[in-house]
């Protein structure tokens, strides 16, 4: 008898321990798309009220979304709300909604003015005369004037040893000043491109003259006062953050139809994906694509697959390392299986042609990714200076599949007959050890979007620790970033592209992932812009 | 003579705190990384790492800037958190209350399921219950409470939707985390008092008891179970102290805003301050509860000395 009941006991208990292994799903790659779509108009940011790009087939056709709240998650929660320093992450985000700034960045990579009315420039394009729109209110009910702009950018000049992420927008700047209550003017001690400026003014928030007075301490002192859509309501650390739309904003058709937003920290996917399904939260910020499978069975979610924020390259430290030599260099583009990264490890996306995407100043058409031929790589490889030495190469471990896709490229490189070791740093670690220049060849991500940053401080500047020196390039770098005429700084950007890939150096293509995010349906007006995700005109239709 | 225990274990305490303190700001030093690099832009000059440092404090020498900690934290500032721009004492206060919550509850647990089928398991040693409880036992230390965890979620959250996935604030909140914790210490606490039971129903005062004429009952709960907590009760305290560290992967899995992923967040940013704060308090309390632990102990077994 008491054998039997045991064998019973045991039983039962085995059935519990698996009763979660009964998944249905199969584990295969999102679907590659050819190129992401762009969701929003050309002519105000967000007007059209359809679903988010839809990539990847949802599997229930779109709801009515009738919740007063939308609870959307996160694996990151927020550090600081200071758009200004390094380290903000959904913090970043989250400002960006709170906040809006002279101008917003589409999808497709156009502008659209947002607290700007007109942004005008004289014919040297370093004086820059900016309009503000009427009607601007603060969410406290005080109006946004030059006032408001002048100081927080005064409080931004004049802090930039600790609000870091702005010195090299600001350290551009000659002067600013407000001509009356509306106007104000931006003296740039170069010429300033467009695109350029513009961006640059998709990053400046404005924070009330007021708050600005109580000094460091306005980011984290809460609430936090902007005038974008969405009020600032309550930050719990570590939990959530909840905003509120705000009924008086200036764009009265984009005030959402949803009453709140809440942010909600969730570090473990798979919880996040039992909390869609059960309909605790409407949306998962980003998901990795081994959970794409899964959640393509729950009922009324979109999955939306979106250009990535970033692209991925190698970078090749010199100094006295192999990579001083051309042919170790064109063995290493060579030997990458980008595309079969892009297709199995990360699910969609695409391998680059160019640091520039199809979108971005600079995009050569015509140029072609990096082939993938590992007798030729061979053939580089036999005939350069490599003794064969182990490198180092290194990569920060918070990018997502980070450890699959160096293993990849590790495999490839060695298969080839370089060897390699692998080293994954946190943030602090690598960063550290990036600015000592101990690696021989490291992984990293670099935002997209206007390409001077990317050629400006890690190229030109030698931000990467790389001895390699290229002084036509340079050349061509400095003339990019003071070329006002759109046409002409295409043809440059476009003229480095050509001599990078030529030369290899200093980095080599890598890839953008696809960003794949499931939203309950019936929700419309998030985007990825290619720097930033924005929320901002989120609603339900 | 409690006086003279309390006095002597605080006594020890601050020896224990001021070590903590020592290790945690040189361990945190020794490790690779430097906050301001995480701070200043890309490919930042020396010149900016350097102001960063001197904004941060991180340019004076190592004693001094331990000594800056420790006078500070003598006046009860914990100092600012370098990546929240806080104050430390505010985020860890703000995440103290779940993790203490968590581990409530988790030894509620621990007690509810545990003493009962251990206390039975020892009485009716050699039957089903006997051996329904050592299976229970087996398969609790076996497993492991990331799969403990999923499966609560997969059955009670998405199969049944009887409780939420995650969350924080109400009751219902706590349970799958509470069991997810609760099990493997349950298991733990119901193999040790079974065996204490046995052990204590074989020796010979018990039969002294029984030859008088004592209810089985009382001999069991009165005698038998007193000597049997000892240990249950040494175990469970040192089990709260764990627990007050914090838990990463239940709080990771049920996005419970506790303690642990404050830690890793802290140490992956070199958060100096908040690492250390969180040290110190940590430590503090865990050598407290060693002192409860020893003060119950006494409660329970009054032959035992506090020394």
């Amino acid at each position: 008898m008491k054998k039997i009941l045991a064998i019973i006991l045991v039983c039962a208990m085995l059935c519990t321990l698996f009763a979660g292994c009964g998944s249905k799903t199969t584990n295969t790659p999102a679907a590659p798309t050819d190129a992401p779509a762009a969701t929003q108009g050309a002519e105000t940011p967000n007007t059209d009220n359809t679903p988010a790009q839809t990539d990847v087939p949802a599997t229930d056709t779109p709801t009515v979304f009738t919740k007063d709240t939308v609870v959307l998650t996160t694996t990151e929660g927020v550090t600081t709300f200071n758009t200004y320093s390094y380290g903000g992450g959904l913090g970043t985000t989250i400002t960006r909604l709170v906040c809006d700034a002279f101008t917003f960045m589409n999808q497709d990579g156009t502008y659209e003015m947002l607290l700007a009315e007109k942004v005008e420039h004289d014919d040297s394009g370093k004086i820059w005369t900016i309009t503000l729109r009427d009607g601007v209110k603060f969410h406290d009910g005080t109006d946004l004037t030059t006032e408001d702009v002048i100081a927080t950018m005064s409080y931004v000049r004049d802090n930039l040893d600790t609000l870091s992420a702005a010195k090299m927008n600001f350290n551009e700047f000659e002067d600013f000043y407000a001509i009356d209550e509306k106007t104000f003017v931006i003296v740039e001690k170069e010429s300033k491109p467009e695109t350029l400026m513009l961006q640059v003014l998709s990053q400046i928030l404005t924070f009330p003259s007021e708050r600005i007075a109580e000094g460091d301490d306005m980011f984290s002192n809460m609430p936090l006062i902007g005038c974008g859509p969405w009020k600032f309501v309550e930050w719990a650390v570590g939990q959530y953050v909840l905003l509120e739309c705000f009924d008086d904003y200036y764009l009265p058709e984009k005030v959402s139809n949803i009453k709140y937003m809440k942010w909600q920290v969730m570090a473990e996917e798979t919880t996040a994906i039992s909390a869609l399904t059960t309909g605790e939260i409407d949306g998962i910020r980003l998901i990795s694509n081994t959970s794409v499978p899964q959640v393509q069975t729950i009922p009324g979610v979109d999955l939306v697959e979106d250009y990535g924020m970033s692209t991925y390259f190698h970078f090749q430290f010199a100094g006295d390392s192999p990579f001083n030599d051309y042919n170790v260099r064109k063995a290493f583009e060579l030997c990458i299986d980008r595309a079969g990264i892009v297709d199995y490890i990360v699910g969609g996306g695409e391998v680059c042609n160019s640091m520039c995407r199809s979108i971005d100043v600079g995009y050569v058409p015509e140029m072609e990714a990096p082939a993938f031929d590992l007798e030729l790589a061979k053939e580089y490889l036999e005939k350069s200076t490599y003794d064969g030495r182990t490198l180092n190469l290194m990569y920060p471990s918070y990018i997502i599949d980070v450890d699959d896709m160096m293993l990849q490229v590790s495999h490839d490189l060695e298969s080839i007959g370089f060897k390699i070791e692998l080293n994954s740093y946190t943030t602090a670690e690598f960063n550290e050890r990036r600015a000592a220049g101990q690696y021989d060849v490291f992984f990293m991500q670099v935002g997209n979007g206007d390409p001077n940053m990317k050629l400006t401080v890690r190229v030109h500047d030698d931000g990467h620790n790389s001895s390699y020196f290229n002084e036509e390039m340079f050349k061509l770098i400095e003339k990019q970033s003071v070329t006002v005429d759109g046409a002409e700084r295409n043809a440059v950007v476009q003229e480095i592209m050509h001599m990078m890939r030529d030369e290899v150096a200093p980095w080599t293509w890598g890839w953008t992932p696809a960003v794949i995010r499931c939203m309950r349906s019936g929700l419309t007006g998030y985007i990825m812009n290619g720097q930033v995700e924005d929320y901002k005109f989120l609603r339900a239709y | 003579m409690y006086l003279n225990f309390f006095l002597k274990r605080f006594g020890q305490m601050i020896i224990v705190l001021i070590l903590v303190s020592i290790i945690a700001f040189s361990l945190i030093r020794i490790a690779p990384g430097n906050p301001a690099l995480m701070l200043v832009e890309d490919g930042a000059s020396e010149e900016s790492i350097h102001k960063m440092e001197e904004y941060l404090g991180l340019d004076k020498p190592l004693t001094e800037q331990y000594m800056i900690y420790m006078t500070n934290l003598i006046r009860g500032d914990f100092g600012t958190s370098i990546t929240y721009k806080l104050p430390c004492i505010q985020l860890i206060a703000a995440r103290m209350g779940a993790t203490l919550t968590l581990a409530i509850f988790t030894v509620m647990v621990t007690i509810i399921i545990a003493f009962p089928m251990g206390i039975l398991a020892g009485i009716k040693q050699g039957t089903a219950a006997d051996v329904f409880a050592m299976l229970f036992a087996l398969v609790g230390q076996s497993m492991s409470n990331i799969w403990l965890a999923m499966i609560l979620i997969y059955v009670f959250a998405t199969k049944l939707n009887l409780l939420p996935a995650y969350g924080f604030g109400q009751l219902k909140n706590i349970v799958l985390p509470a069991i997810t914790m609760g099990y493997p210490t349950a298991a733990q606490v119901t193999r040790m008092l079974r065996s204490g039971m046995i052990d204590t129903l074989r020796e010979d005062h018990i039969t002294a008891t029984r030859a008088k004429g004592i209810p089985e009952k009382e001999i069991n709960f009165k005698y038998a179970l007193r000597n049997a907590l000892i240990p249950v009760v040494l175990m469970l305290g040192l089990q709260f102290g764990h627990l007050i560290g914090g838990a990463l992967v239940v709080e990771q899995v049920f996005s419970w805003p506790g303690l642990g992923a404050l830690t890793v967040q802290a140490i992956n940013t070199r958060d100096y301050p908040l690492i250390q704060s969180i040290l110190i308090i940590v430590s503090f309390l865990f050598v407290f509860m060693t002192i409860v632990v020893d003060f119950i102990n006494k409660l329970v077994d009054p032959r035992m000395t506090l020394n």
